[in-house]
């Protein structure tokens, strides 16, 4: 199915200019555009080829920082901006292509992870471009609420729910909703007074239904901001060292953690059963070793990419530690799996 | 040697011996089993121990800066395949060695427990003291110091002190008490003990920060530890894809990384003997089976964390059949002899 018509001297420089050629473009795309967003520590589009060619995929062409691939009747833009932000953009089906094709290519490579929305995040992106901007509308939003992960539920607090609304008061809904049932979002789609039609995924899938594709660019630049911002506080304090203790050639690793501070009565117990359950979805293996009410202590594997970190938690701070190597995408992982299960505003330090 | 339940049957045909013996039994299993899920826990806890205080005396941590000790290595003298203290820290300008022992306790503190602990501090004592020489040159410094530490978590402090205190020093060596404050993340001295240097002394009498907070150590479990915990550490929680099946070379490789006195031929040898044990252990209890010159873990999961919590249950299990099975044996020809012995009058 053809995307696009790139003729071949075409040239970009930056995601900006790749959709605003998309949105001038004569031809209109057939079904949904799917931009797909990764945090890398990939420096050229190329780091990405082999991955692409491994999965069957072709390049059809160069165009800058853009390369241009198929594989069959499927087409897919690969885009790496300069700060290793890698852009997919395609138009396969969001519900199940994208999760069938797209979204494993990456998983196991190291140092990627898609672009994370947090649940505060999405309510942050909603309440300045809806609630104070009043550039549009929430018209779809699909969230869930989980007891004692910092969110606030007036009404039987102790129920675990999952909630979908559609309405073109989505935002007030959103927010009523959240006040009541402490659901927060991870899926919304806003209509935007510029007849603009987007949604946003956690797993940081932007699906274009109608107008400008340029117009979800301030939403992904945001997203980016807060990702990059979120990666360089992890990278700043947590390393894995081999280091030499005396002249008898004794090395020993040390590990040097990366920490986040929860604001939550949730004791040792209540986090070990809530990970214990929750990080599978994740592809997580969630080992625990000491369980306390004011300590805890655990393994956390990541089955993608293969990579172990330790977890302590004391007095609301949670400490990772790499395990003989640091893996930028798996740090963001846990952090997702942090933000989304124990507590929403969790912070990194 | 006990008889067998056959046996006993045959002699004792007026008593109901297959009955008392399932009576045994059921609860002889759920000691044995207590026992051995407290073993585990313990070895947990004592590593976790062991690493804050390394992490604490890490080569250019602050407390290492102000007084001047370090951390070497772990395990002293565990080449001698003795069992020796966890810990070394050790202060190479005035030659003095600080040896730590992390002791965890049950909710009740017994006095027996205590009694075996200075037996056992005195024994490795002993050690350190004929193995001088090798561990001077291990440290490269003359050894003139030696303090015996043992470091406790803070809950039972009072009944740990109230048992220490109350056996005499006979028994054997007394270590200085270091008390470990999980929760507050501090490290003390208790109550009324000293450490031979003063600038130590002044440092754990206000309290010391263990380093972990920032700064741990790969240490991913101590030589010397129990068979299952190694494994449990080193090949369940290994961030492999075929996660069922294992070399050798995985544990060696793990068990490399533990800083040791010992190093070269020395540590490969003692490595290898380890490994042995490990998984002479785990064939044992039916964990593992070789397969192809590999092993792989006889579970039936697929997951990981299902594999982990199924292995084990499943070793928790086999290990305490085979215990009780003994220990039901050996109390029920005593039962059964004694019985007898009141018939006679």
């Amino acid at each position: 199915m053809t995307l696009i018509q790139i003729p071949d001297e075409a040239t970009f420089t930056s995601l900006r200019e790749v959709l605003s050629f998309i949105d001038e473009s004569e031809e209109r795309i057939s079904r949904t555009l799917q931009i797909i967003g990764f945090l890398t520590s990939y420096h050229k589009v190329e780091d990405t080829f082999m991955i692409l060619l491994k999965n069957g995929y072709t390049l059809k062409r160069r165009h800058g920082i853009m390369a241009h691939f198929g594989k069959g009747d499927e087409e897919l833009l690969v885009i790496l901006t300069e700060e290793g932000v890698l852009y997919l953009i395609t138009n396969l089906r969001k519900t199940d292509q994208i999760p069938e094709y797209i979204l494993p290519l990456f998983k196991g490579e190291k140092n990627v992870y898609h672009l994370y929305v947090s649940p505060s995040m999405m309510m942050d992106i909603a309440a300045s471009f809806i609630g104070q901007d009043k550039r549009g509308r929430i018209t779809h939003f699909s969230g869930r609420y989980i007891p004692g992960s910092g969110k606030k539920s007036r009404i039987r607090p102790e129920i675990k729910r999952n909630a979908q609304y559609s309405g073109e008061d989505g935002y007030e809904t959103l927010k009523e909703w959240a006040s009541y049932y402490g659901i927060y979002p991870n899926i919304v789609t806003f209509g935007m007074f510029n007849d603009t039609s987007f949604r946003i995924d956690s797993q940081g899938i932007f699906s274009v239904y109608h107008g400008d594709c340029k117009n979800v660019l301030p939403f992904i630049d945001l997203i980016v901001r807060s990702n990059i911002m979120i990666k360089d506080r992890i990278e700043k304090t947590t390393s894995y060292e081999q280091v030499k203790l005396d002249d008898k050639n004794r090395t020993i690793g040390v590990e040097h953690p990366w920490k986040v501070d929860i604001a939550t009565s949730l004791g040792g117990y209540d986090i070990n059963a809530i990970l214990r359950e929750s990080s599978e979805e994740w592809k997580i293996s969630y080992l625990s070793r000491i369980v306390d009410e004011g300590f805890l202590l655990a393994d956390l594997i990541d089955e993608c990419k293969m990579v172990k970190t330790e977890l302590r938690i004391r007095n609301n701070t949670l400490n990772i530690y790499p395990s003989s190597k640091v893996d930028m995408g798996t740090n963001m992982k846990i952090y997702d799996l942090i933000t989304s299960n124990i507590d929403v505003r969790a912070e990194v330090r | 040697m006990p008889l067998s339940l056959q046996d006993m049957v045959i002699k004792f045909p007026l008593k109901d011996v297959k009955g008392k013996y399932k009576q045994i039994y059921d609860e002889e299993l759920k000691v044995h089993q207590e026992r051995l899920e407290n073993i585990l826990l313990h070895e947990e806890h004592h590593l976790e121990l062991a690493q804050s205080i390394s992490a604490t005396f890490f080569p250019g941590s602050e407390i290492a800066r102000r007084t001047g000790y370090e951390f070497q290595f772990t395990e002293p003298l565990c080449e001698t395949r003795r069992k020796n203290f966890d810990v070394l820290i050790s202060n190479q300008r005035n030659g003095s060695i600080i040896l730590v022992e992390s002791k965890t306790f049950d909710d009740e503190v017994k006095r027996d427990r205590m009694k075996d602990i200075f037996k056992e501090c005195s024994e490795r004592y002993d050690t350190i003291l004929q193995e001088k020489g090798v561990l001077e040159q291990q440290l490269s410094h003359p050894v003139k110091n030696i303090d015996i530490c043992m470091i406790i978590e803070v809950e039972k402090e009072v009944d740990v002190l109230r048992a220490y205190n109350s056996i005499g020093p006979e028994r054997g060596l007394k270590p200085i008490m270091l008390v470990y404050d999980r929760m507050g993340n501090r490290i003390n001295l208790a109550e009324g003990f000293h450490l031979r240097d003063r600038t130590l002394n002044r440092e754990f009498h206000n309290g010391v920060i263990p380093g972990s907070e920032d700064l741990r150590i790969d240490l991913p479990c101590m030589i010397q530890g129990h068979p299952f915990h190694i494994f449990a550490r080193t090949i369940l929680a290994n961030p492999v894809e075929e996660i069922k099946y294992f070399s050798r070379d995985v544990l060696e490789n793990e068990l490399s990384k533990i800083p040791l006195g010992c190093s070269g031929r020395e540590k490969i040898s003692l490595i290898s003997s380890k490994v042995d044990t490990v998984i002479q252990h785990l064939l044992r209890y039916e964990i593992i089976r070789e397969e192809e010159g590999r092993y792989k873990i006889v579970s039936t999961g697929i997951k990981r964390m299902k594999i982990a919590d199924a292995i084990k249950d499943k070793y928790i299990r086999k290990w305490t059949e085979k215990k009780a099975k003994e220990s039901s044996l050996d109390r029920l020809q005593e039962l059964l002899m004694v019985d007898r012995s009141l018939d006679q009058y």
